[in-house]
């Protein structure tokens, strides 16, 4: 169990105030870096799964203080979500690295979860708004989800409405939107068509093989009967919350106990400080490069979130880890190793600039668990700006940040720019020069 | 509902590039997009919160675009998209900011920038996305490619960047996307797969993406080609 203690707070304070520098007037944009892709030009609010731990996050903390503020930020939020709802559905740029895009997975889905628990906040306080957030997510779900992406045949949902595909991590956040839906709206049929046969979906990508490096372990992915024998450890702890509701709300004992599995294999491949790498492969072979740090809030989360069922988690290397992470700015560095992707081998001294670009999307997750267990201090600082050695394409380089712009400089020349709210970066110096 | 086709990771990068040069160029007018494929459509509507006027050059584009506006999808520019069929009949005499032009076709090329040329307010923006030097090696490769994306290099002796580069543009910033070193990247990708190794195919997909785009004598040899070309004179 995690004690809330100072240090806790003084992050969770620093980590709102960044989080503040980087709303522009429709929502919380900056750039993207990721293990897929990054998206580091356009940097434009974008809805997707950034709004499931801010909206939490701040949930949480009015739950626990009583203090309007919190609620004021996470009603501010839902509003970005409500105003960015297209036509169709869908949220406006919801594909977080791969923006400006839309129909994003698990993002749309993280999203509704936001929603819905915003919506049954303010149910409960018997405030009239509830209606229009529930009734956004409902939209997202009914004309997206089920619409577009329910496979009838196979029983699960698909990632890509074109070819049969199924990812239990984005399936498993869905998932718990569904059980929240149909908790708020009194309708079984959420429950009974999609949640339950998706469970089982989930649950048939599992590793079950004692003594196998990746028992308990769930594929990343699927393309019709082919499993893709990925594991990342990350996308595994984002499992384990629909994996316990379905245990909770079905009495599903076999949900409760891939839940284990699979928290006991991320836990089997936790580093020796607190961190965690991005993926095993079967064979117990491993690309470890980039490790997320902001990121590892959900995998805490996860550790929690199995506490009231026997889980002994030992969180503190893991919250050492992420503390240690947090930059003057208030903002969780997002990964360690970016410049080892490719090479895998250890990383340099000095950091690649993507290792230190603070992402919302990444950050809230930090955030969200911080907001769990700890409280806010009340004091507020003057953020430090950041300013350190890094590399840039492999080049030596210099990071900046302050409350109003993140600027990369090589060799005396800005390489790369962005003006806090702005739509797009400067693109100068972005594309690697050829040899 | 447009239905883009394959999406291609250089198509996206590029797009970027061409939004990211349009917003620094300011400006007062409006963004025009001549298009031939519908993907390209796709990726303009995505990014474009300036008031638009989009031309459709082909039968593929021309259909996206009907489609999109008899039965508007979620995208386009919170400003506003106009339609136009024909470069040679923009509405008004005013300049635009920027234009998009991707891609550009032999046949009809010189007299689309002189047309364009002179829509292009002092100070803006020409964006032209075309065939590389290498394109026509690796277009076989390349899953779905249909009609209307790039197939016309525009920086061959006597094409569209030499001219541009020869009239009243003060740069032009050249971007090979999809150069040897990503087609080498992808090639051991799918070789890494077919021995065993999904290690390495993800390895090799990462050096894959951080190749694909490209300046200086790596735009030299690429599939695609991107010119982002600043007209002299200020807006």
């Amino acid at each position: 169990m995690v004690t809330a203690t100072p240090a806790v707070g003084q992050a969770l304070t620093s980590l709102d105030q960044w989080l503040e520098t980087m709303r522009g007037p429709a929502g919380y944009g900056g750039p993207v870096a990721h293990w897929w892709r990054d998206s580091v030009l356009f940097c434009g609010p974008g809805l997707d799964w950034r709004y499931e731990g801010i909206i939490t996050g701040y949930l949480e903390l009015s739950a626990k203080t009583g203090d309007s503020v919190w609620l004021a930020k996470a009603r501010r939020a839902g509003d970005d979500l409500v105003a960015g709802q297209l036509p169709d559905g869908n949220y406006r740029n919801s594909g977080f690295e791969a923006n400006p895009s839309t129909g994003g997975t698990p993002h749309e889905a993280a999203c509704d979860l936001a929603l819905l628990r915003l919506a049954a906040v303010l149910r409960a306080r018997r405030e009239a708004d509830w209606e229009t957030y529930f009734r956004t997510a409902a939209r997202n779900i009914e004309q997206h989800s089920i619409k577009k992406l329910w496979d009838a045949d196979a029983q699960v949902f698909r990632d890509d409405p074109s070819q049969p595909s199924f990812v239990p991590n984005k399936a498993a956040t869905l998932v718990e939107a569904l059980f929240l839906l149909s908790e708020i709206s009194g309708r079984d049929e959420y429950i009974e068509r999609y949640a339950r046969p998706t469970l089982l979906g989930i649950l048939a990508h599992q590793v079950r093989a004692a003594g196998d490096p990746c028992d308990g372990a769930i594929a990343q992915n699927s393309f019709g009967r082919q499993t893709v024998q990925k594991y990342f450890p990350y996308y595994n702890a984002r499992c384990v919350p629909a994996l316990t509701r379905g245990y909770q709300t079905l009495g599903w004992a076999a949900c409760l106990d891939a839940a284990h599995a699979a928290m006991a294999f991320v836990l089997r491949w936790r580093d020796g400080d607190g961190g965690f790498p991005q993926v095993v492969y079967p064979g117990g072979r491993v690309n470890r490069y980039p490790r997320w740090v902001a990121a590892t809030g959900d995998i805490l989360g996860a550790m929690a979130c199995l506490q009231p069922f026997g889980l002994e988690p030992a969180p503190e290397p893991t919250l050492g880890w992420l503390l240690d992470g947090q930059l003057p700015s208030g903002a969780v560095r997002t990964a360690e190793g970016f410049a080892s992707q490719v090479s895998q081998g250890r990383p340099p001294s000095v950091p690649d600039w993507r290792d230190l670009l603070p992402v919302v999307g990444w950050c809230d997750k930090a955030f969200r668990y911080l907001a769990t267990v700890g409280l806010p201090t009340g004091e507020r600082h003057e953020a430090t700006p950041v300013d350190v050695g890094c590399t840039f394409h492999g080049r030596p380089a210099r990071y900046h940040e302050d409350a109003e712009t993140i600027v990369v400089v090589a060799e005396t020349r800005q390489v790369y720019g962005w003006r806090k709210g702005a739509t797009w970066a400067e693109v100068p110096g972005l594309i690697a020069p050829s040899p | 509902m447009i239905s883009p086709g394959p999406k291609r990771l250089e198509y996206a990068i590029a797009f970027d590039l061409v939004a990211a040069a349009l917003e620094r160029a300011g400006g007062p007018g409006g963004v025009l997009a001549v298009v031939t494929a519908p993907i390209f459509l796709h990726e303009v509507l995505l990014r474009c919160s300036w008031a638009l006027t989009v031309v459709a050059t082909t039968p593929g584009a021309r259909e996206a675009l009907r489609s999109w506006t008899t039965a508007p999808s979620h995208m386009g520019s919170t400003l506003g998209v106009s339609v136009v069929d024909d470069v040679r009949h923009l509405p008004g005499q005013g300049f635009f900011r920027g234009i998009i032009w991707a891609a550009p076709e032999e046949a009809t090329w010189s007299q689309h920038l002189f047309d364009l040329d002179r829509r292009l307010q002092p100070g803006g923006v020409l964006c032209v996305l075309g065939a590389g030097p290498l394109g026509w090696l690796t277009r076989p490769m390349r899953q779905g490619w249909g009609p209307g994306e790039p197939s016309w290099p525009i920086t061959g002796r006597g094409g569209l960047v030499p001219a541009v580069r020869a009239g009243a543009y003060r740069g032009t910033h050249l971007v090979g996307l999809g150069g040897l070193p990503s087609v080498t990247w992808a090639a051991l990708g799918r070789l890494s797969t077919l021995v065993g190794r999904p290690d390495w195919d993800d390895r090799c997909q990462a050096a894959y993406r951080g190749s694909l785009a490209q300046s200086g004598m790596g735009a030299q040899l690429a599939a695609l080609s991107l010119a982002v070309c600043h007209k002299r004179g200020q807006a």
